[in-house]
Protein backbone atom coordinates (compact mmCIF):
# COMPACT_ATOMS: atom_id res chain seq x y z
CA UNK A 1 0.00 0.00 0.00
CA UNK A 2 2.80 2.33 0.98
CA UNK A 3 4.68 1.38 -2.13
CA UNK A 4 1.74 2.20 -4.36
CA UNK A 5 1.42 5.57 -2.65
CA UNK A 6 5.08 6.24 -3.31
CA UNK A 7 4.66 5.32 -6.96
CA UNK A 8 1.71 7.68 -7.21
CA UNK A 9 3.68 10.43 -5.53
CA UNK A 10 6.58 9.99 -7.91
CA UNK A 11 4.23 10.00 -10.87
CA UNK A 12 2.60 13.18 -9.62
CA UNK A 13 5.99 14.76 -9.13
CA UNK A 14 7.07 13.80 -12.65
CA UNK A 15 3.87 15.23 -14.03
CA UNK A 16 4.74 18.70 -12.85
CA UNK A 17 2.72 21.70 -13.93
CA UNK A 18 4.63 24.20 -16.03
CA UNK A 19 3.60 27.72 -16.92
CA UNK A 20 3.96 29.01 -20.42
CA UNK A 21 3.62 32.51 -21.80
CA UNK A 22 1.82 32.26 -25.10
CA UNK A 23 2.26 34.55 -28.05
CA UNK A 24 0.95 34.67 -31.59
CA UNK A 25 3.04 34.58 -34.69
CA UNK A 26 1.60 34.19 -38.17
CA UNK A 27 -1.72 32.77 -36.94
CA UNK A 28 -0.09 30.15 -34.74
CA UNK A 29 0.18 30.15 -30.97
CA UNK A 30 3.56 29.54 -29.40
CA UNK A 31 4.52 29.06 -25.78
CA UNK A 32 7.70 29.89 -23.93
CA UNK A 33 8.64 28.96 -20.40
CA UNK A 34 7.39 31.64 -18.04
CA UNK A 35 10.58 31.38 -16.00
CA UNK A 36 12.53 32.75 -18.93
CA UNK A 37 10.27 35.72 -19.48
CA UNK A 38 11.26 38.93 -17.75
CA UNK A 39 8.75 41.35 -19.13
CA UNK A 40 6.60 42.22 -22.11
CA UNK A 41 6.92 45.60 -23.82
CA UNK A 42 4.86 47.42 -26.34
CA UNK A 43 6.62 47.97 -29.60
CA UNK A 44 9.11 50.75 -29.37
CA UNK A 45 11.65 52.18 -31.70
CA UNK A 46 14.32 49.63 -32.51
CA UNK A 47 17.65 51.09 -33.52
CA UNK A 48 19.26 49.09 -36.30
CA UNK A 49 22.82 47.93 -35.79
CA UNK A 50 25.05 48.10 -38.86
CA UNK A 51 26.74 44.82 -39.58
CA UNK A 52 24.52 42.86 -37.24
CA UNK A 53 23.38 39.35 -38.21
CA UNK A 54 20.27 39.17 -40.37
CA UNK A 55 18.17 37.81 -37.53
CA UNK A 56 18.86 40.88 -35.38
CA UNK A 57 16.37 43.67 -35.79
CA UNK A 58 18.36 46.07 -33.67
CA UNK A 59 18.67 47.29 -30.12
CA UNK A 60 16.42 49.04 -27.64
CA UNK A 61 17.16 50.97 -24.51
CA UNK A 62 15.51 49.25 -21.58
CA UNK A 63 15.91 51.44 -18.52
CA UNK A 64 19.50 52.19 -19.38
CA UNK A 65 20.37 48.71 -20.57
CA UNK A 66 20.90 47.87 -24.21
CA UNK A 67 18.84 44.87 -25.27
CA UNK A 68 19.16 43.18 -28.63
CA UNK A 69 15.89 42.40 -30.37
CA UNK A 70 15.58 39.29 -32.51
CA UNK A 71 13.39 39.11 -35.61
CA UNK A 72 11.41 36.08 -34.56
CA UNK A 73 9.54 35.75 -37.83
CA UNK A 74 12.78 35.65 -39.75
CA UNK A 75 14.20 33.18 -37.30
CA UNK A 76 11.20 30.93 -37.69
CA UNK A 77 11.28 31.18 -41.46
CA UNK A 78 8.02 33.09 -41.58
CA UNK A 79 7.22 36.02 -43.86
CA UNK A 80 7.65 39.46 -42.36
CA UNK A 81 4.64 41.44 -41.20
CA UNK A 82 3.91 45.03 -40.42
CA UNK A 83 4.08 46.25 -36.87
CA UNK A 84 0.68 47.05 -35.41
CA UNK A 85 -0.87 47.93 -32.09
CA UNK A 86 -0.69 44.39 -30.76
CA UNK A 87 2.97 43.86 -31.60
CA UNK A 88 5.05 43.17 -28.52
CA UNK A 89 8.68 42.72 -27.56
CA UNK A 90 9.07 39.91 -25.08
CA UNK A 91 12.17 40.29 -22.96
CA UNK A 92 13.58 36.87 -22.20
CA UNK A 93 16.63 35.37 -20.61
CA UNK A 94 18.30 32.50 -22.37
CA UNK A 95 21.83 31.20 -22.33
CA UNK A 96 22.64 33.79 -19.66
CA UNK A 97 21.75 36.63 -22.00
CA UNK A 98 18.82 39.00 -21.99
CA UNK A 99 17.31 39.59 -25.39
CA UNK A 100 14.02 40.69 -26.85
CA UNK A 101 11.94 38.75 -29.33
CA UNK A 102 9.43 40.53 -31.54
CA UNK A 103 6.06 38.80 -31.70
CA UNK A 104 2.68 39.60 -33.23
CA UNK A 105 0.94 39.64 -29.86
CA UNK A 106 1.12 38.16 -26.40
CA UNK A 107 -1.90 36.17 -25.30
CA UNK A 108 -1.85 34.68 -21.82
CA UNK A 109 -0.10 32.42 -19.35
CA UNK A 110 -1.23 28.81 -19.51
CA UNK A 111 -0.63 25.89 -17.18
CA UNK A 112 0.38 22.60 -18.70
CA UNK A 113 1.24 19.28 -17.13
CA UNK A 114 4.25 17.54 -18.59
CA UNK A 115 1.97 14.71 -19.61
CA UNK A 116 -0.03 17.12 -21.73
CA UNK A 117 2.98 17.90 -23.89
CA UNK A 118 3.47 15.78 -26.98
CA UNK A 119 6.49 15.48 -29.19
CA UNK A 120 6.47 17.59 -32.29
CA UNK A 121 6.48 15.72 -35.61
CA UNK A 122 10.09 14.79 -36.11
CA UNK A 123 10.42 15.26 -39.82
CA UNK A 124 12.19 18.55 -39.74
CA UNK A 125 15.40 19.02 -41.57
CA UNK A 126 15.68 22.75 -41.34
CA UNK A 127 17.52 24.51 -38.59
CA UNK A 128 14.36 26.00 -37.17
CA UNK A 129 12.98 22.52 -36.52
CA UNK A 130 15.03 22.27 -33.34
CA UNK A 131 13.31 25.28 -31.78
CA UNK A 132 10.20 23.25 -31.15
CA UNK A 133 10.32 21.20 -28.00
CA UNK A 134 6.77 19.96 -28.12
CA UNK A 135 3.14 20.64 -28.84
CA UNK A 136 0.06 20.57 -26.72
CA UNK A 137 -3.63 20.48 -27.52
CA UNK A 138 -5.69 23.12 -25.82
CA UNK A 139 -9.23 22.59 -26.97
CA UNK A 140 -9.36 23.45 -30.63
CA UNK A 141 -5.99 25.13 -30.49
CA UNK A 142 -2.53 23.67 -30.81
CA UNK A 143 0.12 25.28 -28.65
CA UNK A 144 3.63 25.02 -30.05
CA UNK A 145 6.24 25.11 -27.30
CA UNK A 146 9.50 26.82 -28.10
CA UNK A 147 12.86 26.00 -26.57
CA UNK A 148 14.37 29.47 -26.25
CA UNK A 149 17.85 28.15 -25.50
CA UNK A 150 17.91 26.64 -28.98
CA UNK A 151 16.65 29.75 -30.67
CA UNK A 152 20.24 30.51 -31.55
CA UNK A 153 23.27 28.32 -31.93
CA UNK A 154 26.21 28.61 -29.55
CA UNK A 155 28.09 30.67 -32.11
CA UNK A 156 25.13 32.94 -32.59
CA UNK A 157 24.68 33.45 -28.86
CA UNK A 158 28.36 34.35 -28.66
CA UNK A 159 27.99 36.68 -31.62
CA UNK A 160 25.01 38.31 -29.99
CA UNK A 161 26.93 39.06 -26.86
CA UNK A 162 29.39 41.10 -28.91
CA UNK A 163 26.79 43.49 -30.26
CA UNK B 1 -9.17 21.93 -64.78
CA UNK B 2 -6.64 24.19 -66.38
CA UNK B 3 -4.59 23.07 -69.29
CA UNK B 4 -1.41 23.30 -67.29
CA UNK B 5 -2.74 20.86 -64.75
CA UNK B 6 -3.69 18.44 -67.50
CA UNK B 7 -0.23 18.66 -68.86
CA UNK B 8 1.18 18.14 -65.42
CA UNK B 9 -0.78 14.95 -64.95
CA UNK B 10 0.05 13.70 -68.40
CA UNK B 11 3.73 14.40 -67.96
CA UNK B 12 3.72 12.78 -64.56
CA UNK B 13 2.30 9.50 -65.65
CA UNK B 14 4.33 9.51 -68.82
CA UNK B 15 7.37 9.51 -66.60
CA UNK B 16 5.94 6.78 -64.41
CA UNK B 17 5.12 4.51 -67.28
CA UNK B 18 8.39 5.17 -69.01
CA UNK B 19 10.47 3.78 -66.18
CA UNK B 20 12.07 0.57 -67.43
CA UNK B 21 11.38 -2.72 -65.68
CA UNK B 22 14.30 -5.10 -65.43
CA UNK B 23 14.07 -8.71 -66.45
CA UNK B 24 13.54 -10.72 -63.32
CA UNK B 25 13.13 -14.33 -62.41
CA UNK B 26 9.73 -15.54 -61.43
CA UNK B 27 9.54 -17.22 -58.08
CA UNK B 28 6.78 -17.85 -55.61
CA UNK B 29 7.11 -14.82 -53.42
CA UNK B 30 5.75 -14.90 -49.87
CA UNK B 31 2.88 -12.73 -48.87
CA UNK B 32 3.74 -10.34 -46.06
CA UNK B 33 1.66 -9.50 -43.13
CA UNK B 34 0.24 -6.03 -43.09
CA UNK B 35 -0.24 -3.67 -40.23
CA UNK B 36 -3.45 -3.50 -38.28
CA UNK B 37 -5.94 -1.37 -40.09
CA UNK B 38 -8.33 1.17 -38.76
CA UNK B 39 -11.58 0.11 -40.21
CA UNK B 40 -13.86 2.46 -38.36
CA UNK B 41 -14.26 4.82 -41.24
CA UNK B 42 -14.81 2.03 -43.64
CA UNK B 43 -17.45 0.82 -41.27
CA UNK B 44 -19.04 4.21 -41.57
CA UNK B 45 -19.43 3.51 -45.22
CA UNK B 46 -21.80 0.76 -44.37
CA UNK B 47 -23.61 2.61 -41.64
CA UNK B 48 -23.97 5.88 -43.47
CA UNK B 49 -24.98 4.97 -46.98
CA UNK B 50 -26.97 8.18 -47.34
CA UNK B 51 -23.89 10.32 -47.69
CA UNK B 52 -23.24 8.98 -51.15
CA UNK B 53 -25.26 10.49 -53.93
CA UNK B 54 -27.12 7.61 -55.51
CA UNK B 55 -27.10 8.91 -59.06
CA UNK B 56 -23.37 9.31 -59.31
CA UNK B 57 -22.79 6.10 -57.46
CA UNK B 58 -24.98 4.08 -59.74
CA UNK B 59 -22.79 5.04 -62.64
CA UNK B 60 -19.69 4.11 -60.81
CA UNK B 61 -20.47 0.40 -60.69
CA UNK B 62 -20.46 -0.01 -64.40
CA UNK B 63 -17.77 -2.02 -66.05
CA UNK B 64 -15.77 1.02 -66.95
CA UNK B 65 -15.10 1.66 -63.25
CA UNK B 66 -14.16 5.19 -64.12
CA UNK B 67 -13.82 7.56 -61.15
CA UNK B 68 -16.75 9.90 -60.80
CA UNK B 69 -16.69 13.02 -58.67
CA UNK B 70 -18.68 12.93 -55.52
CA UNK B 71 -21.37 15.54 -55.42
CA UNK B 72 -21.55 15.88 -51.69
CA UNK B 73 -19.80 14.51 -48.69
CA UNK B 74 -20.89 14.48 -45.10
CA UNK B 75 -19.74 17.41 -43.05
CA UNK B 76 -18.92 15.24 -40.10
CA UNK B 77 -15.33 15.03 -38.95
CA UNK B 78 -14.96 11.54 -40.26
CA UNK B 79 -16.55 11.03 -43.59
CA UNK B 80 -16.88 7.84 -45.46
CA UNK B 81 -15.03 7.19 -48.65
CA UNK B 82 -17.40 7.58 -51.51
CA UNK B 83 -18.39 4.01 -52.02
CA UNK B 84 -21.07 3.35 -54.53
CA UNK B 85 -24.29 1.89 -53.10
CA UNK B 86 -23.96 -1.28 -55.08
CA UNK B 87 -20.39 -1.63 -54.04
CA UNK B 88 -21.14 -0.76 -50.45
CA UNK B 89 -20.51 -3.61 -48.10
CA UNK B 90 -22.13 -4.13 -44.79
CA UNK B 91 -19.87 -3.75 -41.80
CA UNK B 92 -19.52 -7.43 -41.03
CA UNK B 93 -18.80 -8.30 -44.59
CA UNK B 94 -16.18 -5.61 -44.79
CA UNK B 95 -14.56 -6.73 -41.58
CA UNK B 96 -14.39 -10.22 -42.98
CA UNK B 97 -12.89 -8.79 -46.11
CA UNK B 98 -10.23 -7.01 -44.14
CA UNK B 99 -9.68 -9.80 -41.63
CA UNK B 100 -6.93 -11.37 -43.61
CA UNK B 101 -4.87 -8.24 -43.65
CA UNK B 102 -5.35 -6.95 -40.15
CA UNK B 103 -3.03 -9.46 -38.56
CA UNK B 104 -0.59 -7.93 -36.15
CA UNK B 105 2.66 -6.81 -37.58
CA UNK B 106 4.32 -5.50 -34.49
CA UNK B 107 7.52 -4.75 -36.23
CA UNK B 108 5.84 -2.60 -38.76
CA UNK B 109 3.74 -0.80 -36.17
CA UNK B 110 6.81 -0.02 -34.16
CA UNK B 111 8.47 1.45 -37.16
CA UNK B 112 5.40 3.45 -38.00
CA UNK B 113 5.02 4.80 -34.50
CA UNK B 114 8.65 5.68 -34.12
CA UNK B 115 9.13 9.15 -35.52
CA UNK B 116 12.87 8.84 -35.52
CA UNK B 117 13.18 6.14 -38.09
CA UNK B 118 16.33 6.55 -40.06
CA UNK B 119 16.67 5.95 -43.74
CA UNK B 120 18.80 2.89 -43.19
CA UNK B 121 16.17 1.49 -40.85
CA UNK B 122 13.57 1.96 -43.51
CA UNK B 123 15.40 -0.22 -45.91
CA UNK B 124 16.11 -2.83 -43.29
CA UNK B 125 12.59 -2.99 -41.92
CA UNK B 126 11.04 -3.30 -45.31
CA UNK B 127 13.41 -6.10 -46.14
CA UNK B 128 12.16 -7.98 -43.10
CA UNK B 129 8.63 -8.36 -44.40
CA UNK B 130 7.33 -11.51 -42.75
CA UNK B 131 5.65 -14.03 -45.02
CA UNK B 132 2.25 -15.39 -44.04
CA UNK B 133 -0.31 -17.65 -45.57
CA UNK B 134 -1.85 -16.45 -48.80
CA UNK B 135 -4.46 -13.79 -48.26
CA UNK B 136 -7.10 -15.65 -50.14
CA UNK B 137 -6.95 -18.47 -47.61
CA UNK B 138 -8.52 -16.42 -44.86
CA UNK B 139 -10.55 -14.08 -46.95
CA UNK B 140 -14.14 -14.92 -47.67
CA UNK B 141 -15.54 -14.03 -51.02
CA UNK B 142 -18.08 -11.29 -50.78
CA UNK B 143 -20.39 -11.14 -53.70
CA UNK B 144 -22.17 -7.88 -54.17
CA UNK B 145 -24.13 -6.52 -57.04
CA UNK B 146 -21.23 -4.31 -57.87
CA UNK B 147 -18.87 -7.22 -57.90
CA UNK B 148 -21.21 -9.22 -60.09
CA UNK B 149 -21.53 -6.39 -62.53
CA UNK B 150 -17.83 -5.86 -62.66
CA UNK B 151 -17.31 -9.55 -63.19
CA UNK B 152 -19.93 -9.72 -65.91
CA UNK B 153 -18.54 -6.74 -67.76
CA UNK B 154 -14.79 -6.91 -67.69
CA UNK B 155 -13.06 -3.84 -68.97
CA UNK B 156 -11.62 -3.82 -72.40
CA UNK B 157 -8.44 -2.38 -71.03
CA UNK B 158 -7.26 -5.67 -69.58
CA UNK B 159 -4.20 -6.50 -71.57
CA UNK B 160 -2.23 -9.12 -69.77
CA UNK B 161 -1.71 -10.84 -66.48
CA UNK B 162 -0.08 -8.70 -63.80
CA UNK B 163 3.62 -8.96 -63.40
CA UNK B 164 4.02 -10.45 -59.97
CA UNK B 165 7.54 -11.66 -59.79
CA UNK B 166 9.95 -11.54 -56.95
CA UNK B 167 13.09 -9.74 -57.90
CA UNK B 168 15.97 -11.95 -56.97
CA UNK B 169 18.52 -11.12 -59.58
CA UNK B 170 18.53 -7.35 -59.47
CA UNK B 171 21.90 -6.20 -58.36
CA UNK B 172 21.83 -3.97 -55.28
CA UNK B 173 24.25 -1.64 -56.99
CA UNK B 174 21.48 -0.49 -59.27
CA UNK B 175 19.18 0.30 -56.34
CA UNK B 176 20.74 3.60 -55.64
CA UNK B 177 17.79 5.11 -53.88
CA UNK B 178 15.34 2.38 -53.34
CA UNK B 179 13.68 0.10 -50.89
CA UNK B 180 14.25 -3.54 -51.82
CA UNK B 181 11.80 -4.34 -54.59
CA UNK B 182 10.53 -7.45 -52.87
CA UNK B 183 8.48 -5.18 -50.68
CA UNK B 184 6.69 -3.63 -53.60
CA UNK B 185 5.81 -6.98 -55.02
CA UNK B 186 4.26 -8.04 -51.80
CA UNK B 187 1.63 -5.37 -52.16
CA UNK B 188 0.27 -7.13 -55.20
CA UNK B 189 0.53 -10.44 -53.45
CA UNK B 190 -1.12 -9.41 -50.25
CA UNK B 191 -4.16 -8.24 -52.15
CA UNK B 192 -6.88 -10.54 -53.36
CA UNK B 193 -7.36 -11.09 -57.04
CA UNK B 194 -10.12 -8.53 -56.71
CA UNK B 195 -9.72 -5.68 -54.29
CA UNK B 196 -11.24 -2.31 -53.62
CA UNK B 197 -9.46 0.96 -54.12
CA UNK B 198 -10.40 4.51 -53.31
CA UNK B 199 -9.63 7.10 -55.94
CA UNK B 200 -8.86 10.63 -54.86
CA UNK B 201 -7.66 13.68 -56.67
CA UNK B 202 -4.94 16.21 -56.00
CA UNK B 203 -4.16 19.09 -58.35
CA UNK B 204 -5.66 17.21 -61.25
CA UNK B 205 -3.73 14.09 -60.39
CA UNK B 206 -5.73 11.00 -59.52
CA UNK B 207 -4.29 8.54 -57.05
CA UNK B 208 -5.61 5.25 -55.79
CA UNK B 209 -5.21 3.68 -52.39
CA UNK B 210 -6.28 0.12 -51.57
CA UNK B 211 -9.12 0.18 -49.05
CA UNK B 212 -7.26 -2.30 -46.88
CA UNK B 213 -4.58 0.36 -46.46
CA UNK B 214 -7.02 3.15 -45.74
CA UNK B 215 -7.07 4.31 -42.15
CA UNK B 216 -9.87 6.76 -42.60
CA UNK B 217 -11.02 9.96 -44.23
CA UNK B 218 -10.90 13.13 -42.18
CA UNK B 219 -12.22 16.47 -43.24
CA UNK B 220 -9.61 19.20 -43.15
CA UNK B 221 -10.48 21.86 -40.63
CA UNK B 222 -7.60 23.76 -39.12
CA UNK B 223 -4.04 22.85 -39.91
CA UNK B 224 -1.37 24.17 -37.58
CA UNK B 225 1.81 25.06 -39.36
CA UNK B 226 4.93 23.77 -37.64
CA UNK B 227 8.07 25.68 -38.46
CA UNK B 228 11.20 24.04 -39.74
CA UNK B 229 9.48 21.21 -41.52
CA UNK B 230 9.87 20.20 -45.15
CA UNK B 231 7.79 21.98 -47.74
CA UNK B 232 5.59 18.94 -48.19
CA UNK B 233 4.76 18.84 -44.48
CA UNK B 234 1.66 21.00 -44.34
CA UNK B 235 1.30 20.88 -40.59
CA UNK B 236 -0.72 19.03 -38.01
CA UNK B 237 -4.43 18.77 -37.47
CA UNK B 238 -5.90 17.82 -34.16
CA UNK B 239 -8.05 14.75 -34.51
CA UNK B 240 -9.49 12.77 -31.62
CA UNK B 241 -7.08 14.31 -29.12
CA UNK B 242 -4.04 13.49 -31.18
CA UNK B 243 -2.30 15.07 -34.10
CA UNK B 244 -2.49 13.99 -37.69
CA UNK B 245 0.54 14.91 -39.73
CA UNK B 246 -0.78 16.50 -42.88
CA UNK B 247 1.13 15.82 -46.08
CA UNK B 248 0.81 18.31 -48.90
CA UNK B 249 0.30 15.52 -51.37
CA UNK B 250 0.96 17.59 -54.47
CA UNK B 251 4.20 18.89 -53.01
CA UNK B 252 5.25 15.40 -52.02
CA UNK B 253 4.27 13.52 -55.16
CA UNK B 254 5.32 16.04 -57.78
CA UNK B 255 7.74 18.50 -56.22
CA UNK B 256 9.15 19.35 -59.62
CA UNK B 257 5.78 20.74 -60.69
CA UNK B 258 4.93 22.31 -57.38
CA UNK B 259 5.30 26.05 -57.52
CA UNK B 260 3.57 28.98 -55.92
CA UNK B 261 0.92 29.13 -58.63
CA UNK B 262 0.04 25.46 -58.25
CA UNK B 263 0.07 25.74 -54.47
CA UNK B 264 -2.46 28.54 -54.54
CA UNK B 265 -4.71 26.69 -56.94
CA UNK B 266 -5.07 23.67 -54.69
CA UNK B 267 -8.02 23.52 -52.35
CA UNK B 268 -7.47 20.64 -49.99
CA UNK B 269 -10.63 19.24 -48.44
CA UNK B 270 -9.88 15.86 -46.93
CA UNK B 271 -7.15 13.80 -45.40
CA UNK B 272 -6.65 10.24 -46.54
CA UNK B 273 -5.28 8.61 -43.39
CA UNK B 274 -2.71 5.91 -44.03
CA UNK B 275 -3.46 2.65 -42.25
CA UNK B 276 -3.11 3.03 -38.49
CA UNK B 277 -0.55 5.79 -38.72
CA UNK B 278 -0.92 9.46 -37.94
CA UNK B 279 -0.13 10.43 -41.51
CA UNK B 280 -2.81 11.94 -43.69
CA UNK B 281 -2.52 12.73 -47.37
CA UNK B 282 -4.33 15.95 -48.18
CA UNK B 283 -6.62 15.65 -51.17
CA UNK B 284 -9.01 17.90 -52.99
CA UNK B 285 -11.67 15.46 -54.06
CA UNK B 286 -12.71 11.96 -53.17
CA UNK B 287 -13.81 10.24 -56.32
CA UNK B 288 -15.12 6.77 -55.64
CA UNK B 289 -14.24 3.35 -54.36
CA UNK B 290 -14.44 0.52 -56.83
CA UNK B 291 -13.48 -3.10 -56.93
CA UNK B 292 -10.80 -3.81 -59.45
CA UNK B 293 -8.90 -6.83 -60.56
CA UNK B 294 -5.17 -7.25 -60.18
CA UNK B 295 -4.88 -7.52 -63.93
CA UNK B 296 -6.21 -4.00 -64.21
CA UNK B 297 -3.07 -2.71 -62.57
CA UNK B 298 0.26 -2.44 -64.27
CA UNK B 299 2.32 -3.47 -61.25
CA UNK B 300 5.81 -2.12 -61.01
CA UNK B 301 8.27 -4.96 -60.94
CA UNK B 302 10.96 -2.85 -59.38
CA UNK B 303 10.67 -0.40 -56.55
CA UNK B 304 13.07 1.95 -58.25
CA UNK B 305 13.16 5.45 -56.94
CA UNK B 306 9.48 5.37 -56.05
CA UNK B 307 8.85 2.51 -53.65
CA UNK B 308 5.63 4.30 -52.64
CA UNK B 309 4.18 3.69 -56.09
CA UNK B 310 2.99 0.11 -56.43
CA UNK B 311 1.77 0.46 -59.97
CA UNK B 312 -0.59 2.22 -62.30
CA UNK B 313 -4.28 1.46 -62.67
CA UNK B 314 -4.61 1.10 -66.41
CA UNK B 315 -8.20 2.19 -66.84
CA UNK B 316 -7.89 5.37 -64.82
CA UNK B 317 -4.24 5.91 -65.66
CA UNK B 318 -3.52 6.73 -62.07
CA UNK B 319 -0.92 5.62 -59.59
CA UNK B 320 -1.81 3.13 -56.89
CA UNK B 321 -0.04 3.75 -53.61
CA UNK B 322 2.03 1.28 -51.65
CA UNK B 323 0.94 2.69 -48.34
CA UNK B 324 3.43 0.84 -46.17
CA UNK B 325 6.40 2.01 -48.20
CA UNK B 326 4.97 5.50 -48.25
CA UNK B 327 4.58 5.49 -44.48
CA UNK B 328 8.15 4.35 -44.05
CA UNK B 329 9.37 7.21 -46.17
CA UNK B 330 7.23 9.75 -44.35
CA UNK B 331 8.35 8.47 -40.96
CA UNK B 332 11.92 8.93 -42.10
CA UNK B 333 11.14 12.46 -43.23
CA UNK B 334 11.86 11.61 -46.83
CA UNK B 335 10.34 13.41 -49.73
CA UNK B 336 9.34 11.78 -52.99
CA UNK B 337 12.70 12.39 -54.58
CA UNK B 338 14.92 11.96 -51.56
CA UNK B 339 17.28 9.02 -51.75
CA UNK B 340 16.62 6.40 -49.12
CA UNK B 341 20.23 5.32 -48.82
Amino acid sequence: MTESRNVAAVAAKDDAVLQWVTFRLDNETYGINVMQVQEVLRHTEIAPVPGAPHYVLGIINLRGNVVTVIDTRSRFGLPSADVDDSTRIVIIEAEKQVIGILVDSVAEVVYLRRSEIDNAPNVGTEESAKFIQGVSNRGEELLILVDLDKLLSDEEWAELSQI
Amino acid sequence: MSKSVDETVFDYFSVLLAEPSPQVEEVAAPVPETATRRVEVVADVATKPKVTPPVVAAKAVTATVAPKPIAAVSQSKTVAPAVTPAATLDKQALERLLSSVVADNKEHRDAASNPQVKAADVKESIAKATPVAPVSQAQPKIVTKAAEKIAEKPTAAIIKEPTIEAVTTVAPATQTAAVPPANILTLAEQLDEEFQVLFFKVAGLTLAVPLVSLGGIVQIEHINHIIGRPKWFKGVQTYRESQLNVVDTAAWVMPEKYDEKLAQSINYQYLVVLENSNWGLACETLLNAVKINKSQVNWRAKAGKRPWLAGVVKEQMCGILHVQALMEMLNAGLGCQDPIN
